[in-house]
């Protein structure tokens, strides 16, 4: 593995990548073709020269988005550009598949074009986008692994009136992000403590129905909400 | 719209008919803008049914445009005063106060939503995701309006065309739901260009009704098509001496596989383009067009 410089796959450089993926679904020892990374056959130069070095470890989704979002700034118009999406899938192949407990979703990898309310599921568009629109407080969605889609993003993902708001964004920061001594990131919520941001996800999806939540504030959203989330805010 | 209606909010139609229609948007995407026309009367009637103590100066109206985690909102007043852009008289009027630029994002793909909140923040109508109708020009909003008509084809942006341009129909897995559609390769920037040249929309729009209305003629089952029956309908008025109905009995008589560039065919197709041009006085917008350009190589 080595330091390249971004491209496109072309048609058929997206074709080939999924073929590749399927195999490696049946045989997980299928080797990774990074030699498709930079076959002309299959992939197009793009305006500007950005180098991508996939050698580099990320600690976090967050890093993974960040690094991406960083790289990607000065493309224009690249939301809908899956052949740039899959070669970064490809380049990064090894560190995102498989997930931390064997997971292999085709969605996570692949960007089907018949079905783009899909890519929000996508291990690299999401990290993308996500810290695209909300740069650094994109890391309470983000704090897991580059490989391991997180219950944040799980649940956040479901709803695209949810995903896009920033207010909601600083509101689940406020109940569930916490920073240990290091300085580390930590989501304090736990699956089976009611409360949860599962549920909270949830409560905002009627709340949504009821109350113009993206544009009220934290405190104001706090408000709408019970004791079981409420608890959140201040524990520590 | 009971479930979980904690605000008697109202649903804010826009799927039916023009008459009953709350809320009618439509997107350009060769000009990369939406318009937006509110039923204000309609919609204040129904929130006040359910809110009689309605505060119409406090009560304000947001348009959200969705892709994903990109969110857009505009602002559209209040119910007091509403940014609305309005058709009467045979006019397309458009309100300067309306943000309604969409050039963040792809204009293919965006989905609206129309919430009107009071000063409690509550929801007091809502609609649920809005498709927009896809057009060319905005002028195009007059005949929708005018005549209550759809559009006789869209304009997209695809990724699955090899040429520069083609055309074709969306939703062509339900025969009752295609719409004629002009495709732009992705690849290329002619969409944007036509934005900025009448002349390339001339020479692209007059040959794709052309090859859509030829399209369109020889299609079966597709007397439940709005869309298409509405673009039929249009070629069969510029046509006094043919009717839809024969050339498609003509053309399911005939055995020779080339009937439908028959001479006949071909006259009432040309009698239909010609009405087009006509109509949307595209012939004029290239002659303008080219004067322009004459004035600007003279400078």
């Amino acid at each position: 593995m080595a330091k390249y410089i971004l491209k496109k796959f072309n048609d058929n450089g997206e074709k080939k990548f999924e073929e590749f993926f399927d195999r490696k679904l049946k045989n997980k020892k299928t080797p990774v073709p990074f030699k498709y990374l930079n076959d002309d056959n299959l992939t197009q130069e793009l305006d500007i020269k950005i180098e991508i070095d996939n050698t580099k470890t990320f600690k976090s989704a967050y890093e993974f988005g960040k690094y991406l979002d960083l790289k990607l700034t000065d493309l224009k118009n690249i939301r809908f550009e899956t052949g740039i999406f899959h070669w970064l899938t490809l380049a990064f192949f090894n560190q995102l598949f498989p997930g931390p407990s064997g997971g292999s979703q085709k969605i996570k990898y692949i960007l089907n074009k018949k079905a783009p309310s899909s890519w929000k599921k996508h291990l690299v568009r999401l990290r993308w986008e996500l810290h695209s629109q909300f740069k650094e407080k994109s890391i309470v969605y983000l704090s897991k692994g580059i490989n391991n889609w997180s219950d944040e993003e799980e649940s956040i993902s479901a709803s695209p009136t949810l995903i896009s708001s920033k207010n909601i964004l600083d509101l689940y920061t406020k109940l569930y992000l916490r920073y240990d001594k290091k300085k580390l990131p930590k989501i304090i919520s736990k699956r089976n403590v009611p409360g949860n941001h599962r549920e909270l996800t949830k409560e905002l999806s009627i709340y949504q129905l009821n109350f113009d939540i993206n544009r009220m504030s934290v405190d104001e959203l706090l408000n709408l909400l019970g004791p079981d989330f409420k608890k959140w805010a201040s524990t520590k | 719209m009971g479930k979980y209606n904690y605000t008697k909010r109202v649903e804010l139609f826009w799927d039916i008919d023009e008459v009953e229609r709350d809320v009618f948007i439509a997107v350009s995407s060769l000009e990369k803008e939406f318009y937006l026309i509110l039923n204000l009367e309609i919609i204040l009637k129904k929130i006040k049914k359910n809110h009689s103590n309605l505060n119409e100066q406090t009560s304000k109206i947001y348009c959200e445009i969705y892709r994903g985690a990109f969110r857009k909102e505009v602002s559209l007043g209040t119910l007091n005063e509403a940014f609305s852009d309005s058709f009467s008289n045979n006019n397309f009027q458009v309100d300067d106060r309306i943000s309604r630029n969409l050039d963040e994002i792809d204009a293919n793909r965006v989905s609206f939503r129309i919430i009107v909140t009071n000063k409690n923040n509550q929801i007091l109508a809502s609609s649920n995701s809005i498709k927009p109708f896809f057009i060319g020009k905005k002028e195009e909003i007059k005949k929708i309006k005018k005549n209550r008509e759809h559009p006789l084809f869209a304009t997209k942006i695809s990724d699955e065309i090899q040429h520069p341009w083609d055309v074709g129909f969306e939703n062509d897995s339900d025969k009752a739901k295609m719409i004629p559609v002009i495709y732009f390769n992705s690849k290329l920037d002619i969409a944007s260009e036509c934005e900025t040249d009448d002349r390339l929309t001339v020479v692209i729009f007059s040959f794709a009704f052309k090859e859509l209305l030829r399209r369109c003629l020889i299609m079966n089952d597709v007397e439940d098509n709005k869309y298409i029956q509405e673009f039929l309908k249009f070629a069969e008025e510029a046509n006094s001496n043919f009717k839809v109905e024969e050339i498609q009995q003509q053309l399911a008589s005939s055995s020779e596989s080339d009937e439908i560039y028959s001479p006949d065919i071909e006259l009432f197709i040309n009698n239909a383009v010609e009405k087009y041009l006509e109509q949307f006085q595209l012939l004029k917008k290239y002659e303008n067009a080219r004067q322009n350009l004459n004035i600007q190589s003279e400078e």
